[in-house]
C-alpha cells in the first residue's frame, strides 16, 4: 500500500487553488440526492 | 460579510437552498395533485375507541381500527374494489404502528389520541397491516389484513 | 502539550469505559441481524431476549458511547486550544454522575427490567432506575459546559480580537445545543415518567411524552455528529496533508446547527396523532434548514481534500482523489475519517428523504430507518469516535498502537460491512419490512402464517453486512485493549493535529459571538414548539397507565 509523500512547506502552485474537483463532487452529490429523492417520491405516488 | 465569504462557498449555499426549494415545491405539488400528505389530525373522541367497519355507501367505508397488545381489531377487513376508506386509528394500551406498505398508510396508534388517513383501494388483493412499533413481547405476531375483492365475488 | 496525571486518568476512563461496553453493544448488533434473518427463530438466546438486546444495543452505542466521548473530546479540545486544563473537581463530578447513571441503567437493562428500547416510549414501563440512570447520565454531561464557558470567558478577555478557534466554537455550540434539548427529556423523565413508573401518578399523556422526547431526540443526533464535524474541519485537512478550504464556512455551518438542530423534532412524529399537518410541515421546512450546513460541510471538506490531493501531485478534475493517505499507518486517522464521510453521503441523502414530510410515509418505522441511521451515527460518528479514542489514548499514555496495520484497515472493513447492511435494510424497508421487530419467530419463519419470503434476501444482506461489521468491531477492541496492555514507550502528551485554513477569513464579530444566535435559537424554538405543544394539549384524550412488556393488563398500582 503506497506511502504518501507529504511536502511540508507550502508549494507556490497552491496559491491560486480553485476547487473544481470539489464542485464536480458536489454536482455528483446533488444528482445522487435528486435520484434517491425522486425515486422515493414516485414510489409514494404509485402507492397512493 | 458577503465580501469576505469565498464566492464558491456562497454558490454552494445558494445551490443547496435551490435544491431544497425544489423538494418543497414537489411536496406541495404532490399534496395538491395526489393528496399526498401526512395523517390528519383529529381531537380525541372515545367514539373511535370501539373497533368497527362502517359502510357509508357502495364505495365509501370507515374503519375504526383499534390496536392493542398484540392484535388489530378488526383483523380482517373486507372492502370492495374501488372503495375509498377512511381509517381512524387508536390504541387501547401502548404505542403501536399501523403500516399498509403497499398503500402508503403509515400511522402510529397512541392511547388517548385519534389518527386518520384515507385510502382508495383500486386494485384487488390482500393488503397486509403490520405493527412496526415495538409494543412488548408479542410485537412480531401483530398483523392484520385488508381483503379487497370484487363485490360480486365470494 | 503536557498534561497532569489526573487529566490523563479521567480522559482514559471517559474513553475506555464506553469502548469496553462496546463488547456488549456490538454483540447485540450482530445478534439482531441473526434473529431478523430467521437464522435464529426464538425469543431469546443465551438468556438475553431480543428486545432486551435491542435496548442494550441502542443505549450503549447511541447514548453512553456518544455522551462519554463528546465530553472527553470536549475536555481535550478545550485544554489543548486554551493550554489550560479544566477544573479537576468538576471533571470528576461529571464523570461520576455519568458512571453512576450508566451503572443504574445497565443493571435495569441486564436484569430484563428495562426492555423499552433507547426511546423508552410510554406507556411501556421500565424500572425506575432505568429512567433515573438516564437522568444522571445527562446531568453529568451538563457539568463540563459550565466549566468550559468559564474558561472561554477568561480566554476571550485575554484575546478580544482573536477568532475563537473553530474546534472550540464547535465544542461550545454542541454542548449549548445539548443542554437546551436535554431540558425537555429531563422534564419527561423526572416529572412525567419516574413518578408514574413508581406508581405515584396514575397516568401519563403519551403524546406529550413523545413530543418532549423528540424535542430532545433530533438534536441528540447533532450532539453525536458535531464532535465528528469538529474533527472533519480541524483535524482531517491536516492529516490529509492539506488545508481547510474555508474557516468561515465552518463557522457558518456551526451557527446554523445552533439555530436549527432542535426546532425540527416533529419530523420524527409525522405519523403521530394530535399534531396538525401545518406544524408538521413547518418542522419539515426547518429540517431542510438544518440540511444546509451539511451541504456546506460536504463541499468544504471535498475542497479541503482536493487541496491536499493536488498539493500531493494530483492532476485533472478528479485525480486528486487518488493522492490521499488512505493506507498510510502514520496517519491512520485518515481512513477513520474518509470511510465515515463516504458512508455519510448515503446517510445524509436518506436523511433528507426521511425529513420530506409526505415521503416519510414510505419509510417510517420500516427497516429503511435503521438503514439510514447506521450510515450516520454508525458511520462517520462511530468511526470518528473510535479512531480518535485510539489516537488520544495512544498519545496521552505514551503507548504505541497495537497492530497498527490492522487499525488502519478496520475502517474499510467496517465501511464495506455497513454498505451491505444498509443496502439490505433500506431495500427491505421499501418492501415493508418493519424495524424493531424480532422477525425470526414469525415473518422470517417459513412455518409461520406470517412468513414473508420477499424479506429473505434483504435480511440476508443485513446479516452478511452485520457479520463483517462485527469482525471489524472485534478487531478494533483487540487493537484498543492491546494498546492499553502495552508498556509505555515515550512520555505521554496531549496532541491533536490542527489544520490551517486556505481561506482564513478575518474575524467577523457576528460569527464569533453566541448571544445573538442563542436569542434567535430560542425564538425559533418557541415558534416551532409552542404550536406543537398546544396541539398536543388540545387533541389529547385520557392519560395512560403503565404496562409491562409482557402483559396487556396495565400495572395495577395500589394506594400509596
Amino acid at each position: 500500500m503506497g506511502e504518501v509523500n507529504i511536502k511540508s512547506a507550502d508549494e507556490p502552485e497552491m496559491k491560486n487553488f480553485f476547487p473544481s474537483g470539489a464542485i464536480t463532487f458536489f454536482i455528483f452529490l446533488v444528482i445522487l440526492s435528486l435520484a434517491f429523492w425522486y425515486g422515493i417520491y414516485f414510489l409514494m405516488i404509485e402507492r397512493i | 460579510m458577503t465580501m469576505v465569504m469565498d464566492k464558491v462557498e456562497r454558490g454552494i449555499i445558494i445551490s443547496s437552498l435551490i435544491l431544497v426549494s425544489l423538494f418543497v415545491f414537489s411536496l406541495l405539488y404532490a399534496k395538491n395533485r395526489y393528496k399526498a400528505d401526512v395523517p390528519e389530525c383529529l381531537p380525541y373522541d372515545k367514539a373511535y375507541t370501539e373497533p368497527k367497519v362502517n359502510k357509508l355507501d357502495e364505495k365509501t367505508y370507515q374503519v375504526f381500527a383499534v390496536a392493542a397488545m398484540w392484535q388489530f381489531q378488526p383483523s380482517e377487513i373486507y372492502i370492495p374494489v374501488g372503495s375509498d376508506v377512511d381509517f381512524y386509528l387508536t390504541s387501547k394500551d401502548v404505542v403501536h404502528g399501523f403500516n399498509i406498505a403497499q398503500k402508503n398508510v403509515n400511522m402510529m396508534a397512541v392511547y388517548g389520541a385519534i389518527n386518520k388517513t384515507t385510502v382508495k383501494f383500486d386494485k384487488p388483493g390482500v393488503y397486509e397491516i403490520v405493527c412496526h412499533e415495538y409494543c412488548g413481547v408479542g410485537h412480531q405476531n401483530m398483523a392484520a389484513q385488508v381483503i379487497v375483492n370484487y363485490p360480486d365475488a365470494k | 502539550m503536557q498534561v497532569s496525571k489526573t487529566f490523563k486518568r479521567i480522559i482514559f476512563l471517559e474513553l475506555a469505559i464506553p469502548v469496553a461496553l462496546l463488547t456488549i453493544g456490538i454483540y447485540h448488533g450482530l445478534m439482531q441481524t441473526i434473529y431478523r434473518a430467521g437464522v435464529l427463530r426464538d425469543v431469546s438466546f443465551l438468556k438475553l431476549d431480543y428486545y432486551q438486546g435491542l435496548t442494550l444495543h441502542g443505549v450503549i452505542n447511541a447514548i453512553v458511547l456518544t455522551t462519554f466521548f463528546a465530553v472527553a473530546f470536549g475536555h481535550v479540545t478545550i485544554a489543548f486550544y486554551f493550554k489550560k486544563e479544566p477544573n479537576k473537581k468538576l471533571m470528576w463530578l461529571g464523570f461520576w454522575l455519568k458512571v453512576t447513571g450508566t451503572a443504574m441503567a445497565a443493571w435495569a437493562m441486564l436484569a430484563g427490567k428495562a426492555s423499552v428500547l433507547y426511546t423508552f416510549y410510554p406507556p411501556l414501563k421500565a424500572h425506575p432506575l432505568f429512567y433515573l440512570g438516564a437522568a444522571l447520565l445527562i446531568v453529568g454531561s451538563w457539568v463540563p459546559l459550565f466549566d468550559w464557558a468559564r474558561m472561554y470567558t477568561s480566554w476571550k478577555k485575554e484575546n478580544p480580537t482573536t477568532k475563537t478557534p473553530l474546534a472550540v466554537l464547535g465544542t461550545l455550540i454542541n454542548f449549548i445545543i445539548w443542554f437546551v434539548c436535554t431540558l425537555a427529556v429531563a422534564y419527561e423523565v423526572l416529572v412525567l415518567l419516574i413518578p408514574w413508573s413508581m406508581g405515584w401518578t396514575k397516568g401519563v399523556n403519551v403524546n406529550l411524552a413523545r413530543t418532549l422526547f423528540w424535542f430532545f431526540g433530533h438534536a441528540l443526533v447533532y450532539f453525536w455528529l458535531l464532535p465528528a464535524y469538529v474533527m472533519f474541519y480541524t483535524v482531517l485537512p491536516k492529516v490529509a496533508g492539506g488545508k481547510l478550504y474555508s474557516d468561515l464556512a465552518g463557522r457558518i455551518a456551526l451557527f446554523l446547527f445552533l439555530l436549527f438542530s432542535i426546532p425540527v423534532g416533529v419530523h420524527h412524529q409525522y405519523s403521530d396523532p394530535t399534531i396538525t399537518q401545518g406544524v408538521k410541515f413547518f418542522h419539515g421546512l426547518l429540517t431542510y434548514g438544518v440540511a444546509i450546513p451539511s451541504f456546506i460541510t460536504a463541499f468544504t471538506l471535498a475542497a479541503s481534500l482536493e487541496y491536499a490531493g493536488r498539493k500531493n501531485g494530483g492532476k485533472g478534475l478528479l485525480g486528486w482523489m487518488k493522492r490521499l493517505p488512505y493506507f498510510d499507518k502514520t496517519r491512520f486517522l485518515f481512513p477513520y475519517f474518509i470511510c465515515g464521510l463516504i458512508l455519510f453521503v448515503f446517510g445524509g441523502v436518506t436523511g433528507i428523504i426521511n425529513a420530506s414530510y409526505s415521503l416519510n410515509s414510505v419509510v417510517h418505522n420500516t427497516a429503511w430507518m435503521p438503514g439510514h441511521f447506521h450510515m450516520t451515527i454508525a458511520g462517520p460518528v462511530f468511526l470518528a469516535i473510535i479512531g480518535m479514542s485510539l489516537y488520544l489514548y495512544s498519545n496521552m499514555s505514551g503507548k504505541k498502537i497495537f497492530m497498527l496495520n490492522v487499525a488502519t484497515i478496520i475502517p474499510y472493513l467496517w465501511m464495506i460491512g455497513m454498505l451491505v447492511f444498509s443496502f439490505g435494510m433500506s431495500w427491505g424497508g421499501l418492501r415493508g419490512e418493519p424495524r424493531r421487530t424480532n422477525l425470526g419467530t414469525t415473518y422470517l419463519n417459513p412455518e409461520s402464517p406470517l412468513y414473508r419470503s420477499d424479506w429473505v434476501p434483504t435480511t440476508m444482506l443485513a446479516l452478511f453486512g452485520g457479520i463483517i461489521m462485527f469482525i471489524a468491531g472485534m478487531l478494533f477492541l483487540v487493537v484498543f485493549f492491546g494498546t492499553i496492555l502495552r508498556k509505555k514507550s515515550v512520555e505521554g502528551k496531549l496532541e491533536i493535529p490542527v489544520s490551517e485554513a486556505y481561506h482564513d477569513e478575518k474575524r467577523i464579530p457576528i460569527f464569533d459571538r453566541f448571544k445573538p444566535w442563542i436569542v434567535t435559537m430560542i425564538i425559533v424554538l418557541l415558534l416551532a414548539y409552542v404550536p406543537a405543544l398546544l396541539n398536543v394539549n388540545k387533541n389529547s384524550g385520557p392519560k395512560a397507565p403503565p404496562y409491562n412488556i409482557d402483559n396487556p393488563v396495565p400495572v395495577v398500582t395500589g394506594k400509596k
